[in-house]
């Protein structure tokens, strides 16, 4: 049946063995050395597709270590479906769980670091939205602002890293050596419009957003924001995520309410 | 234009029989500055599955220009579990939204028990696996409600399992499903010479009217040992037998679509426009030839 034979060589094709389908014809050329061809083919294009997908953590990891990283998440967890853009979100963990049982060989740095490019990726293919703007919102009569509920872009990321993976991000793109210390960093990953923007986010910034994006109002958030961060400054944190881009849309209940 | 004994059957029509190349990433910014002078380009669909962004953005102003070929690399034709709903569903949203001149896909697998292995995996060519294909292949046929053109993949091994050729199993999913055939005359010289048979017995085999697109591509040669093997690797010029077998192959069709691809070790823009205007070159000698015959 077909079925066994496609489930044998998926078997085959995912395993570091040498074992082969039924009915490989040999000759000249032996059956193994046809079939691992296409075994050569599946993980070598998928390490590949993760290579790119981690350019930075590859070059905070090394080339040899990050692939041999990559192939082992790709025999563990093979993609599920063909759509190779959305493969790779399980990575951060497993190099996560890699750096706890063997820190010599796989940064500690690097889980992190690889969740903000997967942020990153993200972020590149999300959907469009329109960004709102500045001027929609000051139109609206001030007593209105506390009921605001800003929907969050449908690109954006929140990030809470134990290492500084945005700084690390930056460096490694310079071409710069970098020795990472554990450094928590909050991190917004969004692309409002064609760009994608990355910026390091205060506490009381992170728990505003959050708390807007769980669906919060303005108010509400602000008062979680102030309970995280002493000092939290709700007037200059909503302008300049305004101006980010943060945001696509909100509701006014008050707008939206019978006459 | 097409010999009208054939345009019935052959689902190409938009796409003029001549030249096109594959977009390719590092060409986008050429082609959005100054779009090049070539018939019209074709795309993995598989790449441009994002809800958004830049990518498809850039694809959706080149494709103003250019008609358009989607092919994809992911529907696995011959998988036995059938044809993921999933995956269908994300297709026609993509072709709704850039409406495609032509679609196509491979007679190969590449998903079994919920994994995309992504490779162009060999099926052996027997009754069921006939009957898989031709039932996967009327599914997506409904599903994105067009023909859709059935690639003849490269191959580096047999199973002893098969029974039908290559080219009549293709010929007999044309009888079966309405669909047409992208003939890749580079993956018969590779198939022909990894697994040993005739790439002219092969063309001839092949229904031509049901030919909708061609295409050619460099392949490498890998020394095993114990023998070479051809590996379709896109990352070359296209070979000397390949350009000879696609004279043959038009001699056949008569003009079609023929398109180059160039997918690993992508050089310089215009080295790919040469290779389209030798294969418009060809292109034109045997349209000559044919009508000096007549």
């Amino acid at each position: 049946m077909l079925r066994d034979l496609q489930a044998a060589m998926r078997r085959e094709l995912l395993s570091a063995g040498t074992g082969l389908p039924p009915g490989v014809v040999g000759d000249a050329i032996p059956a193994p050395v046809r079939f691992a061809i296409h075994a050569n083919n599946v993980v070598g294009s998928l390490v590949a597709v993760l290579e790119a997908a981690f350019p930075m953590t590859t070059r905070l990891m090394g080339r040899p270590a990050f692939r041999t990283e990559a192939l082992r998440f790709v025999r563990r967890h093979p993609p599920r479906v063909p759509q190779l853009l959305a493969y790779g979100d399980r990575f951060p963990d497993h190099l996560d769980r890699k750096a706890a049982a063997r820190p010599t060989v796989v940064s500690p740095a690097a889980g992190d670091l690889a969740r903000f490019e997967w942020a990153w990726n993200t972020a590149y293919f999300a959907a469009d939205a329109p960004v709102l703007n500045v001027a929609a919102v000051r139109a609206l009569p001030t007593e209105r602002y506390p009921t605001l509920r800003l929907a969050l872009h449908p690109s954006a990321h929140l990030l809470t890293c134990a290492y500084p993976a945005l700084e690390l991000w930056d460096a490694l793109q310079r071409g710069e050596s970098v020795a990472p210390a554990a450094r928590p960093q909050k991190i917004l990953v969004v692309r409002p419009l064609l760009e994608v923007q990355s910026v390091m986010l205060g506490q009381g910034e992170l728990t505003l957003l959050m708390a807007l994006s769980a669906g919060a109002d303005l108010a509400h958030a602000a008062m979680a924001a102030s309970e995280t961060e002493a000092g939290f400054d709700l007037q200059v944190t909503f302008l300049t995520h305004l101006q980010l881009g943060t945001f696509t849309a909100f509701t006014d209940p008050l707008a939206e309410a019978p006459l | 234009m097409l010999p009208s004994t054939n345009a019935a059957t052959v689902p190409s029509v938009s796409i003029p029989p001549r030249a096109g190349i594959g977009l390719r990433h590092r060409h986008v910014a050429d082609f959005l500055t100054d779009p090049p002078d070539v018939a019209w380009i074709e795309v993995h669909s598989e790449t441009y599955l994002a809800a958004g962004g830049p990518r498809l953005r850039a694809l959706e102003t080149i494709r103003r220009d250019y008609p358009l070929s989607c092919h994809g690399v992911g529907l696995s034709l011959g998988s036995a579990d059938g044809i993921d709903p999933r995956h269908l569903d994300r297709l026609a949203t993509l072709y709704d939204r850039l409406q495609p001149d032509l679609v196509s896909d491979h007679l190969a697998w590449s998903t079994a028990g919920g994994t995309f292995l992504n490779d162009l995996l060999p099926l052996p060519y027997t009754d069921e696996a006939l009957e898989i294909v031709r039932r996967n292949v009327e599914r997506v046929q409904e599903a994105l409600k067009r023909p859709i053109l059935v690639e003849n993949p490269s191959r580096y091994l047999d199973f002893a399992q098969s029974t039908i050729p290559e080219a009549e199993f293709l010929a007999e999913l044309v009888r079966r499903t309405g669909c047409g055939l992208l003939v890749d005359v580079n993956n018969i010289h590779v198939s022909a010479h990894n697994t040993g048979f005739d790439p002219l017995g092969y063309l001839a085999a092949i229904p031509a009217g049901a030919v909708g697109e061609i295409h050619v591509a460099g392949h490498a040669v890998h020394d095993t040992g114990c023998g070479t093997l051809l590996i379709d690797d896109h990352g070359s010029a296209v070979a000397d037998p390949v350009w000879t077998l696609l004279a043959q192959a038009l001699r056949r069709t008569g003009p079609r679509p023929v398109l180059v691809e160039w997918d690993t070790r992508v050089p310089e823009l215009p080295v790919l426009l040469d290779e389209a205007a030798t294969a418009d070159r060809l292109l034109a000698r045997i349209d000559k030839e044919a009508r000096d015959a007549a």
